[in-house]
């Protein structure tokens, strides 16, 4: 009987340890910080507000809506990086929240812009990038599961009912022709999310990873680009416009 | 009468060929005189004549010149040579001199300073000077040509000053010197130049060119720079590809002045072919100054150079929401793609939409379209345009506006109405909208785990294998249904192992009760049946006779195959010799009978 009481208790201090060591807030916790948060932030208190936002993540929980109001609260910093960075993180869970479509347009409208934007992007490139970012990762996946499923379960009905051999493949060719629409999202996000980054602050790129060397273009504050390589401090950019350029890596941010 | 009348035409067509005479003089006499000497060859073996020709531009009527002493030189008057051009409307004149200098000693010999009187005009050569070398002397020609390549042809890039500031325009020119002449195939420059932008080469410019006594025919390039960086810059090397011709045969060797040395000999008996050369010139360092600090424009956005700026507002006279179109120009020398336009305030009441720029040339314009919101708008706020003047050295200002413009405000009947709805039905306040996001969310959603995501979670792999092994489940199944369905033969071969157990627990029975009969009408039944089922063949057809052959032909075991005959001839004896069984020899077959199945299970295929 001892002996059982103190495996047990052996095994209780090993998980509180173990979540003590992890620093993670419970659902409840993270539940009344955000609440606070955003009282702060009807006060207009957006310092607090940012710092509860920010404990909730460091306590490693994380959502849609949590980030949004961080942006939010960002944005009325003015802070239009952070903000930019916070609400490209919220479209990773809710892609298709209307106010964060309008926050995030609105903050676009403030970033200053060199160069064309978009420039040489074609109509194909653009409805799969509106394509993929429609979906979270979570969603693209069950999508996919789904549709191995569905393909797995009529081709066994096709079996067991001895449906016609062209009748099936033209069920399953279809359900395929979806399956890899959505399987090239899947990887393309996976890629493109990968590799963007948020400008933190004006910058300017220049032609060599070196301070010295001759400045290419600008860089403004929130505007996205996307990272081709790291060296050392630099970071070799893109931006929309396909001009590329070296910036110190401490101006961005990944998202 | 007739001979009168003759006369008559004759003095008038005279008279005629007089007028145009003069006229054409008065033309040529109106051109500007020039006097140039040139050199066949500024180095020569010695017993080898050089050819001197003095030209007068621009003037006809000129007598022989009179050359002065000259000491190391046999000097002989060739004679004059007159040409007259007319080309594009434009008449030219021109004579030449030639004289022939032959060489009496080695070293530099010099031509002295000749002068010319032409039309009471004294003009003045400088001195030339030939380099006189034995024959036989490396690198020395033979004929009358310039001594090497590198002499006759050359590239060289100029650059107007060396200290310029950032983003000035800075001309250039790169100019091939062809003494030969030698050059075909001229491709377009490459000029290496970090820290400078650059456009595209202009056409280049062709002409013909004296220096020191030879003529170089010149191809120009010209080019405008920009330094885009400060500093101590190198611009250059310039690199050039051309083709030279050069001879196959005779290769200089022949005699010079025959007539089958001459280029249209050599070409039309192929001796001549062109080969690739790459000509390269000296860099240039240029000191690129940084733009002064001091009186920098807030609106500064780095143009430099000297432009004109101008701004258009039509119509002046508008309604509320009717478009005005702001068109923008600015004119000048400069790095007109790093110009921005000026930018038009936000609160000055108007929408804005894009502005579409064009550029060509030393021109850049904008067309900008803005529409007034209010009625109160009087004018079109004023735009500034700054750059820095290189020349002056100090930033400018253009100011253009304010514009006036007359804002009518929309009469009743004249604002979009939606088609059926009467006027006067709704009672539509104006509004004026504010621009903010939108509140923050009170509920978070789920709040999950960082990095505790559907994608990357063992569930979502435990699904796929789940998936996975149950469609290959039920593919197996169904599979093996239809078989059966269809294939009779292993469909006697499944059901041959579960019919021979049912019969043996029978016989297992059988010999519990001590059913001797039944016992061996079960063990024959089981045996046949399983063979029957194996071997596909009809249950009533399998005796030994039958099966012996084919379990041999399987490589079955020959104890197997004996112990099978023993169990068939057993049940044969019982109907004869019941009365002689006894339990232990119904177990022994049962045991014959249950190994003989077992060994068939395993190794009949």
């Amino acid at each position: 009987m001892k002996f059982r009481k103190m495996i047990l208790l052996t095994l209780g201090l090993t998980i509180l340890a173990a979540g003590a060591g992890r620093c993670q807030l419970t659902t409840d916790e993270a539940l009344s910080k955000f609440v606070a948060a955003g009282m702060a932030y009807k006060d207009g208190r957006y310092d607090a507000a940012i710092s509860l936002y920010t404990e909730i993540l460091q306590g490693g929980r994380v959502s849609g809506p949590l980030y949004y109001n961080f942006g939010n609260s960002y944005f009325k910093k003015g802070q239009l990086g952070k903000a930019a960075l916070n609400y490209e993180r919220a479209k990773k869970f809710i892609p298709r929240d209307s106010d964060l479509k309008f926050n995030w347009q609105y903050i676009q409208s403030q970033i200053k812009f060199y160069g064309a934007e978009g420039e040489g992007r074609g109509i194909a490139q653009k409805t799969f990038k509106r394509f993929t970012q429609f979906y979270t990762l979570d969603e693209m996946v069950m999508i996919l599961l789904g549709l191995v499923l569905a393909m797995g379960v009529i081709s066994l009905l096709a079996m067991y009912f001895g449906w016609s051999a062209q009748r099936t493949r033209r069920i399953l060719a279809s359900l395929f022709l979806v399956f890899a629409v959505f399987t090239a999202g899947l990887l393309g996000k996976i890629t493109f999310e990968r590799d963007i980054a948020v400008i933190m602050d004006d910058a300017e790129s220049y032609f060599e990873p070196r301070a010295d060397s001759t400045a290419h273009y600008k860089l403004s504050e929130g505007m996205i680009v996307k990272v081709l390589k790291t060296e050392g401090a630099w970071s070799k950019v893109q931006r929309s416009d396909g001009k590329i350029g070296w910036i110190d890596s401490q101006g961005l941010e990944k998202i | 009468m007739k001979a009168d009348h003759k006369k008559s035409r004759l003095c008038l067509v005279v008279a005629l060929v007089t007028v145009c005479f003069c006229l054409l003089s008065a033309v040529v006499f109106s051109q500007e005189i020039s006097v140039q000497a040139e050199l066949s060859s500024r180095k020569v073996t010695l017993g080898t004549a050089v050819q001197l020709t003095i030209t007068v531009e621009g003037e006809g009527n000129v007598a022989p010149v009179q050359l002065p002493a000259m000491e190391g030189f046999d000097v002989q008057y060739v004679g004059p040579t007159t040409r007259m051009s007319f080309i594009n409307g434009q008449q030219s004149i021109s004579k030449s001199f030639i004289y022939s200098l032959f060489p009496l000693k080695e070293g530099q010999l010099e031509i002295p300073q000749i002068n010319i009187v032409v039309a009471g005009k004294t003009f003045t050569l400088n001195p030339i000077y030939i380099e006189v070398v034995a024959a036989g002397t490396p690198g020395a020609s033979p004929s009358q040509q310039p001594a090497t390549i590198e002499e006759q042809l050359y590239v060289v890039l100029k650059v107007p000053k060396s200290e310029v500031y950032l983003n000035e325009p800075l001309p250039i020119k790169i100019i091939l010197f062809d003494g030969g002449p030698l050059a075909r195939n001229v491709q377009y420059p490459r000029l290496d130049g970090i820290g400078f932008a650059m456009g595209d080469f202009k056409q280049p410019q062709q002409y013909q060119q004296i220096i020191n006594g030879l003529r170089y025919n010149i191809v120009e390039f010209d080019n405008t720079i920009y330094p885009t960086r400060a500093g101590e810059l190198k611009l250059g090397p310039v690199k050039l590809q051309v083709n030279i011709v050069v001879n196959t045969s005779s290769g200089g060797q022949g005699i010079r002045g025959s007539p089958f040395e001459d280029d249209f000999f050599n070409a039309f008996f192929n001796r001549q072919q062109t080969r690739p050369m790459d000509l390269e010139s000296e860099p240039v360092t240029v000191n690129v100054l940084p733009l002064p600090e001091e009186g920098k424009p807030a609106d500064f956005s780095g143009a430099v150079g000297r432009y004109d700026f101008n701004i258009s507002v039509s119509p002046a006279e508008v309604k509320v929401g009717d478009p005005i179109t702001l068109r923008m120009t600015i004119i000048g020398q400069g790095n007109l793609a790093a110009i921005e336009m000026p930018k038009f305030s936000l609160e000055a009441g108007f929408k804005l939409y894009d502005s579409q720029i064009f550029e060509k040339d030393t021109v850049k314009k904008s067309e900008q379209v803005i529409i007034p919101q209010s009625e109160t708008i009087t004018e079109v706020p004023a735009l500034h345009f700054s750059y820095f003047d290189h020349e002056l050295k100090q930033y400018q200002t253009i100011t253009k506006g304010p514009f006036p413009v007359q804002v009518r405000k929309l009469e009743e009947g004249e604002e979009f109405k939606v088609v059926g709805l009467e006027a006067g039905e709704r009672n539509v306040l104006p509004e004026t909208l504010g621009e903010d996001i939108v509140f923050i969310k009170m509920s978070p959603g789920e709040l999950r785990l960082r990095g505790k995501l559907f994608y990357n979670s063992r569930l979502l792999a435990g699904l796929i294998a789940g998936i996975v092994l149950g469609w290959i489940g039920v593919f197996m199944y169904f599979r093996r249904t239809h078989r059966i369905k269809t294939d009779i033969v292993y469909a006697r071969r499944l059901q041959a192992p579960r019919q021979a157990k049912q019969g043996l627990e029978k016989a297992k029975k059988m010999i519990a009760a001590g059913k001797k009969g039944e016992f061996y009408d079960t063990v024959f039944k089981t045996l046949q049946q399983y063979l029957g089922n194996k071997l596909h063949l009809p249950s009533g057809a399998v005796m030994f006779e039958t099966i012996q052959a084919a379990l041999q032909s399987r490589n079955i075991e020959a104890k197997i195959i004996s112990d099978i005959k023993t169990v068939f001839e057993e049940c044969d004896m019982i109907r004869y010799a019941l009365a002689q069984i006894d339990e232990p020899r119904m177990r022994n077959t049962y045991q014959l009978l249950a190994s003989s199945i077992d060994h068939l299970e395993r190794h009949l295929k």
